[in-house]
């Protein structure tokens, strides 16, 4: 099933919130594949359910949330031999969990001012994944830290080790931030909209010490966000969400080059692109996205599709049709009877 | 006190440039020598230590029915700019000059009470983010009626005046009773848009009025805002960071560093012949949407300079590319190095840069 490329395999991942209004189904029927050292993106916009994935694979889906239903399956290296790990087996507490948080899979949040605590020092933090996870270096712990943020290109590490993070830039707490994930040489790193909060010219910096440290470390990346620009300079493979669920998903230049899902079309033609004259007027979709704890029928974005197909489209959900390796759309424009196309399962 | 527009001729003070006389007819709003100074205060008697330079001798006109944008990095200025020059707060020194329709060309920072709230009829604001920016206790009736209530408009004729603003902005009249929770991040930004039209303003200032919101809802949102200009005549000086966004719907724009304008010329031009190695590298910057791309871009070292202790000479100098001798220790002028194209930069005419379409 899975070749040793794979590093994490999620399939038809649900992930509900049980609030008192209702259920969300924050994450409903999420297929998805991780390759060893590359990078995967994931985009859409607020409530699409890319975050919520995210804490699944890492087992942290904040209350009331529960993994309902589907696996998540690492394939951890031992040498040359390849552990099979079901994540969604393990409860979120357990010593095994918190051994592959940290050492195999770690994190890298949005806001790096609130995901640092206020009072200990930067090399404090950074150094606690391996006080934490490999007791036996304790010793050498500040000398790693140090090593760390030298590597990352922290200015002045030996005097911003004992800096508390409000005393650095954002740019620079960010780059604490990947030092401290990147302590234990993690296999996958998991990035949620790691530049989001950055000016661009500090964003372009981050993203180049991420592809730096990924050529480096050989690690793979989950790369969360809502920009595209981001997604075409950072993925190998890209997946489109939109309300809980992939719409599409393929290698990052099919994506670009051919895209198939009419959300997918409509935002890229919707956003004002650089050097680009596009005319007086931008190809707006209409609508909003939909409250989540009303989601419309059938196919989740037929409200705003202009190629909605009256009669199907508000009462099927389309399947995940393959339409070349590696390219999955979820749409019936291409699931109609009649026309030729493999179908996945 | 009207003045007229010739009387005030000699504004781009740091530019020494002559305006041209095209400029001076349909010009609208005169900014020179603008100047926001936050104290540095420490201690227990709260001395003065020192200032932040928020905004800088900053110089700039504005013409009628165009849309001014004025970008760069958080803490450039830009958005203190746009708060000074609607008298938000009060800049510490500086001239704005605006041509009201009631008033005629008054001086905005020398208005006294009563021509100030006159004024302040005539100029509104977008604010950023469309959560902090609405009442949470306030139906949609009391925002968007407020400006009404205070300018003596009550009862049938405000309610009447509210349910037309919803409809313009593409929102239902039937939420005129409804609180700001129930709506989506770009309704309550079309609320945001509502208010400040309520007024039929002739200037509205955009502080980043796109940039919390989805990009699916962007879209919408920046064309009601040309929708809205075109059908009422407003002028916006719109405020951003997102130069994708600045160059569509900006005339002309404006390039701000650690609190001075660095650049300045129509949209068209900036983007695709900027003159200032800061403007390349911003630019440079913007991650494109299209993978063959990739990589092929200027990374800029360093971080933006802190404006309470700015470098010597220009204050770009540290992270410049192209920096000589001369960038440290002479800070260089704002000059028209092309008509209408003004930048800051020693090297100007010698420097060859990227546009957007060399990408």
């Amino acid at each position: 099933m899975a070749d040793n490329d794979t590093l994490i395999e999620v399939n038809n991942l649900k992930t509900y919130f049980y609030l008192r209004e209702g259920k969300v189904r924050a994450v409903d029927g999420v297929n998805l594949m991780i390759r060893r050292g590359k990078t995967l993106g994931i985009v859409g916009e607020s409530g699409c359910g890319k975050t919520v994935t995210a804490q699944s694979v890492m087992q942290l889906v904040p209350k009331p949330g529960k993994i309902v239903e589907g696996e998540i399956i690492l394939y951890r290296q031992e040498g040359a031999a390849y552990e099979t790990i079901r994540i969604t087996d393990l409860k979120p507490q357990s010593a095994e969990m918190r051994a592959i948080r940290g050492t195999v899979i770690s994190m890298v949040f949005q806001e790096p001012m609130t995901s640092f605590s206020p009072v200990h020092t930067i090399g404090n933090q950074i150094s606690e994944t391996i006080r934490l996870h490999q007791p036996n270096l304790k010793r050498a712990t500040g000398e790693m830290a140090l090593e760390m943020m030298r590597h990352v290109g922290i200015s002045n590490p030996e005097q911003n080790i004992t800096a508390y993070p409000h005393q650095l830039s954002g740019g620079m707490r960010q780059r604490a931030m990947i030092a401290m994930a990147l302590m234990l040489k993690p296999s996958l790193l998991i990035a949620d909209e790691p530049t989001t909060a950055l000016d661009v010219t500090t964003e372009a910096q981050i993203l180049r010490l991420m592809r730096e440290m990924q050529a480096e470390l050989g690690m793979a990346i989950m790369f969360i966000t809502h920009d595209l620009g981001v997604i075409a300079e950072m993925a190998d493979d890209v997946a489109v969400m939109y309300l809980g669920k992939v719409v599409e998903y393929g290698d990052v230049h099919t994506i670009f080059r051919t895209p198939k899902h009419p959300y997918l079309i409509a935002l890229m033609q919707s956003i004002p692109r650089i050097g680009v004259k596009l005319g007086k007027r931008l190809a707006a979709i209409e609508g909003m996205v939909p409250n989540p704890l009303d989601v419309p029928s059938g196919c989740p974005f037929h409200p705003r599709c202009p190629e909605m197909i009256p009669g199907r489209c508000e009462h099927e959900l389309p399947r995940e049709i393959t339409l070349e390796a590696g390219h999955r759309v979820a749409c019936h424009l291409y699931d109609q009877p009649g026309q030729g196309g493999g179908h996945d399962a | 006190m009207t003045l007229s527009p010739q009387s005030i001729q000699p504004f781009l003070s740091e530019a020494g440039g002559q305006t041209t006389g095209s400029v001076a007819d349909d010009v609208f709003l005169q900014v020179s020598g603008l100047e926001k100074y936050f104290p540095i205060q420490k201690g227990f008697l709260r001395r003065v230590v020192g200032h932040v330079r928020a905004v800088d001798s900053v110089a700039f006109t504005i013409k009628q029915g165009e849309t001014f944008g004025l970008v760069g990095e958080s803490g450039c200025g830009k958005t203190t700019t746009g708060r000074c020059v609607l008298r938000a707060i009060d800049p510490t020194g500086g001239q704005v000059k605006f041509k009201d329709k009631e008033l005629g060309w008054v001086d905005v920072l020398q208005l006294d009470s009563m021509r100030l709230k006159v004024f302040r009829r005539h100029t509104q604001m977008i604010f950023q983010d469309p959560y902090s920016s609405l009442n949470p206790r306030m139906t949609l009736l009391d925002i968007i009626g407020e400006p009404l209530v205070n300018n003596g408009v009550t009862g049938q004729k405000r309610l009447d005046r509210v349910a037309e603003l919803l409809e313009m902005v593409g929102l239902r009249p039937e939420y005129i009773y409804r609180y700001p929770h129930a709506f989506s991040g770009g309704q309550r930004q079309r609320i945001g848009i509502a208010r400040a039209l309520a007024l039929n303003p002739q200037f509205v200032v955009c502080d980043e009025p796109v940039s919390a919101l989805d990009v699916s809802i962007q879209a919408q949102t920046l064309n009601l805002l040309q929708d809205l200009q075109e059908s009422f005549g407003l002028t916006y000086l719109f405020v951003a960071h997102q130069l994708n966004v600045v160059e569509h719907i900006c005339d002309r724009v404006a390039v701000m560093y650690v609190g001075k304008l660095v650049e300045m010329a129509e949209t068209e031009t900036l983007f695709h012949t900027p003159l200032h190695p800061y403007t390349e590298a911003l630019m440079g910057a913007v991650p494109r949407p299209d993978p063959e791309q990739r990589g092929e871009r200027i990374i800029l070292e360093g971080e933006i300079a802190n404006p309470a202790n700015p470098p010597s000479g220009c204050y770009f100098h540290p992270r410049c590319p192209y920096t000589v001798e001369q960038c440290k220790h002479e800070e260089p002028a704002l000059r028209e190095v092309r008509p209408e194209h003004y930048v800051k930069c020693h090297r100007a005419e010698e420097l060859t840069l990227r546009g957007v379409t060399a990408y």
